[in-house]
């Protein structure tokens, strides 16, 4: 049987379409409390007083919760991956709109919602400061008094006890001179691109519930990160982990917005403070406050040689991570060192701040911060493309970053197949073929775009494969399927080692009591990674049911194979799994159990210089090409066709990685057409889906594809990469960029709606909007 | 930030019959009443708290106020409860008045139109999202105007007729309405009166909190459209020939409201323009109708000179605010289709 390549249709399709598959959103525990936060209305202030009385007084109502109740239990209440900065409830002031305050806990959720209303919170307010520059600056409103790194990751250390700035991470790469490099240039560009805050948009909100049971605690949520938030609400109560129960089921998306601790320490908090289950769910309008996308300025500069080669680039980026750090500072530094792109440049110095403001916390948005770097470089190559007089694809394969060759970081590139991706959006651009432009009110124009992401790491996957006494299978597995298929593609491994159907292997989801450690389901590493330690325990599960079958056909393990549920030795002798249980166990009965674990091998890089021999598992390269008409009169922009390609490795489950890139794709539309969180004082005035748009059907561009590059990594399962964020990488670029060359305006910011894009025209022709 | 909430509250509600019945509940609860009709205003406004009626009247039991039926000389008669599908799907209306298909086709999402009704639709109130989110400004009884201050983000407020209140009329199928010169039929205690329905629409300096003529106790019940502008091929009725054009601009291509709308009526013979009704929405508290802008075009060409000095003339006193001064040069160009038509335009709305 081979199941690697196949597209096998999802474990769980039916039921989802059928409407039975689990999701915490309908979680009812008996005699469970509903929370309902009370949200700060400011977005820099102290906390005077909170009077809860009137709240209290109110029917129904069991409790009002705040940061003091709290302290009763967790004497240090502050959490997150990368700085111990937030707390469990607003302790002494609040950093933004939005930020929990108290929590009304009562027996029906209409209860709590109007005690939350009925709580009073009195502010002495602060100057607050929004924009990532501005609060970089010496003389900013200090949003924390003191940097508090967490100690997961070594080398965010150095920056424990900084204070008197917003400044929550500074991290470079330096190679070569860059000021050799700029001087030794003929031509140098110099620009400033920006995104804005845009959200993730699940359709399942955050949601949490939380019941006390025995000595320890179960928490079930919609996370991604299960044993993180083990990990982490072990820690904020002073117990052992093993005290701690996370479980999760399917989630309504994910894309970032459910990863590290989000409800789950105060969902925890409220249900030890109260003996009771507590739910907390948010509604759609409270993600907006919870956690956000970073908006980014980049400023970059380049020098170029008179044939067109890059030889240095200098790129500054300011990451507006709101008021709490979040998972920011390593989304500054984890994709901050790819912002010279995917390119062969001998001088390169990056610098990337991770900035508190008082917005909403930013975290991690299917990218991890890439298409915020991507946006910039290629909207610049375009530009000097142009400026150059060379076609974009020709400059872009003038400078590519080639197999064996330094990326900036030092790190030797292997297994990145950019020239096949390269070849592969020619074809489907069909980009020799002369394209007509248009002369009327109505233009046409083309673009394109290509993106590197490095995979983060060091990180860890546990995986545990259980052999029944029927012969049937189970997989324990860490990974959460939150629509990207992980499920099927882990079942495809074990099928492919084991013989046995996809279909008929039990995928036990993650519960931290039952499913081995995993670091999160996060930055396309699970294939990779999980794919990895899934493929170690089925084959030492392999490796067990050999050894038995030899003993029983009096043969050499090196003898047999395993088909179709089957092990075979040379001579034909066949055993299934059933009969080589019964073999080893003399009934139905016993358990065979096979565990696996991965983690790559990683060099950390120097702080002084970003360097580094091994800084990623896997490099992650996409690329698209659009097509667009645009309206001059109206600024409307259609996308007529858009092509994204990957280099994937392997493709594991072909249908599942078009619908990745594909999805994804669409994804990015939202962004690059229409979608931006709109602040006044902090506070998110388009904050519903009325308001902040995200895309229909009819947004979907009429002529979408995906395309992928298969050649096999040499550390991927069977070949294959991840490839969940690789399709969000290039289309905004690739967009502006057919704006670009259908009518030679530029654009700097996202996004691209009908009114920056007629505002763009207008400048381009000397007669900036207002002069009406 | 107002306390977010996602449950409905409590309110009585009350299912009528007949129009009669409705009638007495509007009266029994005068200010405390709410109408009812497809939901898709009202329940964000209940959701979120921000109006709390005592008593919401759900008209979607009352047949008469259903369905589309002939009406005078060739014309049609809407009820108000009909909804946008009913509307799009309709063979008359897609045969003889076009525009208002293609305004009610663009309005939302699918499933939207088949619970919305055309009587929601031109009665919803507007989408200003400080007024929306509960804050107390002009238009909700306070004595401020949040989005026309300095700071204010206001890209899709008012352009003109602003008064303290700059919020915009959000309804798609207002301006064909007020093109095809149609007429509201509204129940009041007092008894049954027709307006224009350019004369249905009110700006802030008539009534800053009010959309619409209707006041507590009244309702519409249908909307008349004459046989006057229906569309027809040159020489038929010897009036020419009549063409519509309708345009929206938003920013995405399903359920958004315009940035700016425009809808047209025009009859010509050979190159002239003999007859226009113009309006455009998404600029003001009210669709505007340009009846200067048609005085100006009437007997003149339908050509691109025309075309210009209609789109200039159509801006004349536009004064925009900090974020919205795109929508200026956007009206002016979408007057100037709705004149001269626009070639290649293929898109999806």
């Amino acid at each position: 049987m081979r199941s690697i390549g196949q597209s096998v249709p999802r474990l769980e399709g039916h039921a989802k379409v059928t409407g039975s598959v689990e999701y915490i959103h309908h979680l009812r525990l008996p005699g469970m409390l509903y929370g309902k936060i009370h949200r700060s209305a400011l977005a820099h202030a102290r906390i005077v007083s909170i009077d809860a009385s009137a709240a209290l007084a109110l029917d129904g109502v069991h409790a009002v919760i705040t940061i003091q109740d709290v302290l009763s239990l967790v004497p240090n209440p502050y959490y997150g991956p990368a700085f111990h900065d937030q707390p469990i409830l607003a302790h002494g002031k609040v950093r933004h709109v939005g930020e929990p305050v108290a929590v009304a806990l009562a027996v029906d959720p209409h209860i709590a919602e109007q005690a939350a209303d009925l709580i009073h919170v009195e502010y002495e307010p602060l100057d607050a400061v929004f924009d990532e520059i501005e609060a970089a600056r010496p003389d900013a409103p200090i949003i924390h008094d003191v940097l508090k790194p967490a100690g997961m990751f070594t080398d965010l250390k150095h920056l424990g006890g900084r204070s008197g700035t917003n400044v929550a991470l500074d991290a470079r790469v330096r190679r070569g001179d860059i000021a050799k490099g700029f001087a030794e240039a003929d031509r140098i560009f110099e620009h400033t691109f920006r995104t804005g805050k845009v959200i993730h948009a699940t359709f399942e909100p955050m949601v949490s519930l939380a019941e006390k049971q025995g000595d320890g605690i179960t928490i079930h949520t919609a996370s991604q990160s299960p044993s993180f938030v083990r990990a982490e609400v072990s820690r904020l109560l002073g117990w052992a982990e093993n005290r701690v129960r996370v479980r999760t089921a399917f989630l309504g998306g994910g894309f970032g917005a459910k990863l590290y601790i989000k409800l789950e320490a105060l969902v925890a908090v409220c249900a030890l403070l109260t003996g009771k289950p507590v739910r907390i769910g948010l509604s759609m309008d409270e993600q907006f406050y919870t956690i956000t996308k970073h908006g980014a300025t980049v400023r970059i500069k380049t020098g170029v040689t008179d044939d067109g080669r890059m030889i240095a680039r200098e790129v500054e980026t300011y990451w507006n991570g709101g008021a709490y750090a979040d998972i920011g500072p390593r989304v500054t530094q984890k994709s901050g060192f790819t912002a010279a792109g995917p390119y062969d440049i001998e001088h390169v110095a990056l610098d990337n701040y991770a900035v508190y403001t008082n917005h909403p916390p930013a975290g991690a948005l299917r990218g991890f911060g890439i298409s915020q770097l991507v946006w910039a470089y290629e909207r610049q190559a375009d530009i000097i493309a142009r400026e150059m007089g060379i076609d974009p694809l020709a400059f872009r394969r003038k400078n590519v970053l080639r197999e064996g060759r330094p990326h900036a970081t030092g790190t030797v590139v292997t297994d990145m197949e950019i020239d096949a991706v390269l070849d592969l959006l020619e074809k489907r651009m069909d980009w020799r073929r002369p394209f007509d432009r248009g002369t009327g009110v109505i233009r046409r124009g083309r673009g394109l775009a290509i993106g590197l992401k490095a995979c983060i790491s060091p990180t860890t996957s546990v995986a545990t494969v259980l052999l029944y006494g029927d012969g049937s299978c189970a997989l324990h597995c860490g990974t959460v399927d939150m629509g990207q298929a992980s499920d099927t593609a882990m079942a495809q491994i074990v099928s492919e080692v084991l013989g046995i159907q996809t279909q008929s292997i039990r995928v036990v989801r993650p519960d931290t009591d039952v499913t081995p450690y995993d670091m999160a389901t996060l930055g396309s590493r699970s294939t990779f990674h999980m794919g990895n330690a899934v493929r170690a325990a089925a084959e030492d599960v392999l490796a067990q049911v050999f050894h038995i079958a030899a003993t029983s056909l009096d043969t050499e393990v090196s003898s047999l194979e395993c088909v179709d549920a089957e092990v075979v030795s040379s001579r034909g002798a066949r055993m299934t799994l059933r009969e080589i249980m019964l073999a080893r166990f003399a009934m139905q009965a016993g358990t065979i159990v096979g565990t696996g674990s991965f983690a790559p091998h990683y060099k950390k890089p120097d702080p002084a210089t970003g360097q580094s021999p091994d800084v990623t598992p896997f490099w992650m390269l996409g690329g698209a090409g659009a097509e667009i008409e645009v309206d001059t009169e109206t600024g409307r922009i259609e996308v007529t066709k858009l092509v994204n390609v990957a280099d994937v490795g392997r493709a594991l489950n072909p249908a599942s990685v078009d619908r990745q890139l594909t999805g994804a794709a669409i994804m990015q539309v939202g962004f690059t057409l229409f979608e931006e969180m709109v602040f006044s004082d902090g506070q998110v005035v388009n904050a519903s889906l009325a308001d902040y748009k995200i895309p229909g059907f009819l947004d979907v561009p009429r002529d979408i594809s995906a395309g992928y590059v298969e050649v096999p990594h040499r550390n991927g399962p069977y070949g294959a990469k991840g490839v969940g964020e690789t399709g969000v990488f290039s289309p905004s670029p690739a967009i502006a960029n057919a704006l670009y060359d259908a009518l030679g305006v530029i654009v700097h910011d996202l996004p691209l709606t009908p009114e920056r894009v007629l505002r763009a025209i207008r400048q381009a022709e000397n007669r900036p909007l207002g002069d009406e | 930030m107002a306390v977010i909430r996602d449950v409905m509250p409590a309110f009585e509600l009350f299912q009528p019959a007949s129009v009669s019945d409705a009638q007495a509940l509007l009266k029994r609860y005068g200010g405390e009443a709410w109408l009812l009709a497809g939901g898709l205003d009202s329940f964000d406004w209940l959701k979120d708290r921000i109006k709390r009626p005592a008593a919401v009247i759900d008209l979607s039991g009352i047949a008469d106020l259903k369905g589309i039926k002939p009406w005078g000389d060739g014309g049609l008669e809407i009820g108000a409860m009909t909804t946008l599908t009913e509307i799009v799907r309709h063979p008359v209306v897609r045969e003889r008045y076009s525009i208002l298909l293609e305004a009610a086709e663009s309005a939302a999402s699918p499933q939207i139109r088949n619970q919305g009704t055309v009587g929601g639709n031109v009665t919803q109130d507007t989408r200003c999202w400080y007024y929306r989110a509960g804050w107390s400004c002009y238009r909700a009884g306070g004595n401020i105007c949040y989005a026309d201050t300095p700071q204010a983000i206001n890209r899709e407020h008012a352009i003109l007729e602003a008064d303290r209140c700059v919020a915009v009329n959000p309804s798609d199928t207002a301006p064909a309405l007020i093109a095809l010169d149609a007429q509201m039929v509204i129940r009041t205690g007092a008894g049954e009166q027709v307006i224009a329905a350019e004369d249905y629409f009110v700006g802030p300096g008539t009534d800053i909190t009010r959309m619409t003529v209707l006041k507590p106790g009244s309702l519409l019940t249908s909307i008349r459209i004459p046989g006057t502008w229906a569309a027809s091929a040159e020489g038929s009725g010897g009036a020419g020939r009549v063409q519509f054009y309708f345009e929206k601009i938003r920013d995405r291509n399903v359920w958004d409201f315009a940035l700016v709308s425009v809808a047209s009526a025009m009859a010509t013979t050979g190159t002239t323009i003999d007859r226009i009704r113009l309006v455009v929405n998404g600029v003001a508290a009210r669709p505007l109708r340009l009846a200067a802008v048609e005085d100006l075009v009437r007997g003149k060409p339908r050509n691109e000179a025309t075309a210009v000095i209609a789109g200039n003339l159509a801006i004349e006193g536009a004064q925009p605010l900090t974020f919205n001064g795109y929508k200026v040069p956007l009206m002016r160009n979408l007057v100037k289709r709705a004149i001269r038509g626009v070639e290649d335009v293929d898109w999806t709305s």
